[in-house]
């Protein structure tokens, strides 16, 4: 995704030590965002929907640091209250995904027979629809605002983890251990537990931090179409959407925009080295790499 | 003057190894027509060594000093593109895994090709004539072989090409990186022979590495044994086998299991068996995209084992042995046939019932790596079993750490992680959780083979304590005609997924019937160093 070690680079260690850099970006980006929408009324320089008659949609100055919306408004303070939704959102959501996914993929996959010819059946239907496509549509179902948009959200990403995780389950069933565990008359509800859920929980978790960065634009997309968290409750792609009818006031667009921006990026280069860190086989590729055939 | 000349060669590991050098101050001669083995366990420094002269050190690892002089040049100091010239057509290498070193995408012929088209001049008529007659000299039939793709062949059929490939440019120099080690007996026999051929026809220098001493026995003119990356014997092959002077070579000689018959009475006992396998049968489906594809894994397969008897399965890769035991297991249900443990149809068995019984028949499985569950404790992977009994978990734990004490190792390893023991250790650790069960019958598959042999002589020595303390029986399995000859009272021989041969070991070892049974005990390498078998008939 994001490729900062170049591959030819060469040094194992040169790609260490970028992979830290990586770390540090995004756990102190999140951090940042997380920070913001816990203490947002105790850092934003105003309510956030303090409407200032004086300057409506005004550029960036000292006063309002970064300008005012339509309304008056100060984009920074709203920024800071809107964080408060993108985190419930993304946290939420994500990890009801994965909770519903991860359950599914564990008995599909450990099961296997016709619960997992039924159960990948309907996730392959559910995957075949593009992620906003079946968002709007169960939108349109419950009606907009905030808890449907988590809902939506939510349904939409089980298909993933469900995958994923079955896979995992899979190539995990058939190690040694299991069968020494299923050998010594060890409960399939132990099995399931102790030793197959822990060794795939690190995949797991990768792949929740780069579905959150997804899920923060999914829902910015539904805000932006109005289907998300209702006004005047502030959010950063329904900002997106206000200002989007004034092309002249950038400001009020841009911000929010980059705001959204940096989360993804934060969230993907968390993603990024978590995998790293997880994934052995990529470390050894990384080592022994260089050793092909020569003559 | 020697082919290539290695002096005083060291090559550094990165900070925080386990210690500081690879290899260190390895001198090193090979002169045209020499086979020279570098013989050691892992982790001794042998691989690095051929890498280094292969040019193909991991990007970690650097040389810190010394020199390989290769016609003259040292190929430590010339610049990067006078050695690949040097090394592309004078140095030729084979790997341990020939289906990694072909590429898959190529047939025979191209691969072949490929090399003479960048580093001759030959047009593409005379390249044809090259690369049949390459693919002639390895046994295979150009008019058959040239066309088809890596994923076409045999393993001993691969081996043949990537040396036909290695040998296209008649190099002075060949080295061969463990290149029989994943390969099955039978085959690795013929790929000694051929190479020992070629290399006599050719009059090529070879280096081979390889970890194991019957090998060594077999083809080598001079050996350089390596232990913790420094060369502490070498010689005369003949010699070195025969007199060893430095003390790890002669333990690691003593711990080759030299096939030596343990006096012991081979005939069934008269009692009932204790299991009965009877005509199973196995097929495995895979599914195409048309139709599918039917592999008979097992073939009414039919013997018994008695109580207190270790009956060793024989057989190379496809022949069946593994998933026999695991049907026997039931890790994996067999299409048809009777498994009777103690009279009692174990297949017949279900459910909670199963479960209940499972507790007769453990197993120990080949790659200690992957038995043991990372995330878990040692200590509670060896109780788990005593606690799906019913023991409560802290007398399950006691109970596994006095078992851990009786494989050799220390009570406290119960508190640590899979991660922080070495493969020897870990086949204990999976023998104890077997035996904290006080089984029925251990079956053990393949459980020594992925060992180092000094390593595998502690593990056959504790199998063998264990089976006389506890009166053990024991199924065992492997591919390895020595290392059963060191434990088992009667063997059974199967190939693709037939009984061809059973019987008392001595009788099978000395007298064989079957043709196979023949041809396997004419493959062991280093048969004639040690006159295998041979000590039973005093």
């Amino acid at each position: 995704m994001v490729a900062v070690a170049s591959p030819r680079g060469g040094l194992w260690s040169a790609a260490k030590g970028s992979g830290l850099v990586r770390l540090c970006i995004g756990l102190g980006t999140i951090a940042l965002v997380l920070f913001v929408a816990l203490f947002a009324p105790l850092i934003a320089p105003q309510p956030p929907d303090l409407i200032d008659f004086m300057s409506i949609a005004s550029p960036p100055s000292t006063e309002h640091l970064l300008g005012t919306d339509e309304a008056g408004r100060d984009i920074l303070s709203r920024i800071f209250y809107g964080a408060r939704v993108s985190v419930a959102v993304v946290f939420v959501s994500v990890f009801t995904a994965m909770l519903f996914g991860v359950s599914l993929g564990l008995v599909s996959g450990y099961r296997g027979g016709w619960v997992d010819d039924i159960i990948m059946r309907v996730i392959d239907i559910v995957i075949s629809f593009p992620t906003l496509v079946l968002a709007l549509l169960i939108i349109a179902l419950l009606g907009p605002g905030l808890q449907n948009a988590i809902v939506a959200i939510s349904i939409v990403y089980i298909p993933y983890f469900a995958r994923l995780t079955r896979g995992e389950v899979l190539s995990l069933k058939s190690r040694d251990y299991v069968s020494a565990a299923l050998s010594t008359g060890t409960p399939h509800r132990v099995i399931l537990f102790k030793e197959i859920l822990p060794n795939l929980l690190g995949n797991i978790v990768v792949y929740a931090s780069l579905a959150a960065s997804e899920a923060l634009i999914t829902e910015s997309a539904l805000s932006f179409l109005g289907l998300g968290v209702q006004p005047p409750t502030p959010s950063w792609g329904y900002m997106i959407a206000a200002g989007m009818q004034y092309s002249s006031y950038w400001w009020i667009s841009l911000f929010p925009g980059l705001a959204i921006f940096v989360t993804v990026i934060g969230f993907n280069f968390l993603g990024d080295t978590l995998r790293d860190a997880f994934d052995p086989t990529l470390a050894r590729r990384t080592r022994s790499s260089g050793s092909g055939k020569e003559g | 003057m020697a082919t290539i000349e290695i002096g005083d060669l060291s090559v550094a590991l990165p900070a925080g190894a386990d210690r500081t050098h690879a290899v260190r101050d390895i001198e090193l001669s090979i002169g045209p027509g020499e086979m020279c083995c570098i013989v050691g366990e892992s982790g001794s420094g042998k691989s690095v060594t051929a890498q280094a002269v292969m040019g193909l050190l991991p990007p970690a690892l650097r040389i810190e000093s010394g020199s390989i002089l290769y016609a003259g040049k040292d190929l430590c100091r010339e610049d990067a593109a006078s050695v690949r010239a040097v090394r592309g057509s004078g140095i030729g290498m084979i790997f341990q895994d020939p289906m990694t070193a072909l590429n898959p995408l190529m047939t025979v012929e191209a691969q072949i090709d490929e090399i003479l088209g960048i580093h001759t001049a030959l047009d593409r008529k005379a390249r044809r004539a090259r690369v049949a007659a390459a693919v002639e000299e390895v046994y295979l039939e150009p008019e058959r072989f040239l066309p088809l793709y890596p994923h076409q062949l045999s393993g001993g059929q691969r081996q043949r090409v990537m040396i036909a490939i290695a040998l296209v440019l008649q190099p002075k120099l060949l080295i061969a990186d463990e290149p029989t080690t994943a390969l099955d007996v039978t085959t690795q026999a013929q790929i000694l022979h051929l190479m020992a051929e070629l290399q006599r026809r050719h009059g090529t220098a070879v280096m081979f590495v390889t970890h194991d001493f019957g090998v060594v026995a077999e083809i080598a003119d001079s050996v350089h044994v390596m232990r913790h990356g420094e060369v502490v014997e070498s010689g005369e092959a003949a010699e070195v086998l025969r007199e060893p002077r430095h003390d790890y070579t002669r333990m690691l000689l003593d711990a080759v299991p030299s096939g030596d018959l343990v006096e012991r009475d081979g005939e069934p006992p008269a009692s009932a068996p204790l299991v009965e396998v009877r005509d199973v049968s196995k097929v495995y489906i895979k599914k195409r995209l048309f139709g599918s594809e039917r592999t008979q894994a097992l073939d009414a397969v039919s013997f018994d084992v008695h109580v207190g008897e270790v009956l060793g399965i024989v057989g190379e890769s496809g022949s069946g042995k593994s998933t026999v035991a695991r049907c026997i297991a039931r890790l994996l249900e067999a299409d048809s046939g009777r498994v009777r443990l103690d009279g009692h149809d174990f297949l017949a068995l279900e459910g909670e019932t199963l479960r209940r019984e499972r507790r007769a028949i453990q197993t120990v499985f080949q790659d200690p790596f992957s038995a043991l569950n990372p995330r878990r404790t040692v200590g509670r992977s060896i109780a788990q079993g005593l606690i799906n009994y019913g023991e409560s978990k802290g007398r399950a734990l006691a109970t596994a750490r006095t078992m851990l004490e009786r494989v050799g190792l220390d009570p406290t390893a119960a508190d640590r992680y899979p991660n922080e023991f070495s493969g020897g250790q870990r086949q204990r650790i999976c023998i104890a959780r077997a035996l904290v069960l006080e089984p029925r019958v251990l079956i053990a598959d393949e459980a020594v083979s992925a060992l180092d042999v000094s390593v595998q002589a502690q593990v056959l020595a504790l199998l063998r304590d264990l089976r006389d303390q506890m009166s053990l029986t024991i199924i065992f399995i492997t591919h390895d005609l020595r290392v059963a000859a060191e434990l088992c009272d009667r063997l059974i021989v199967m190939r693709e997924g037939k009984v061809v041969e059973s019987g008392a070991i001595a009788d099978i070892l000395l007298n064989p019937e079957a043709e196979y049974t023949r041809s396997l005990i004419d493959a062991v390498p280093g048969r004639r160093w040690e006159s295998f078998g041979a000590r039973a008939h005093r």
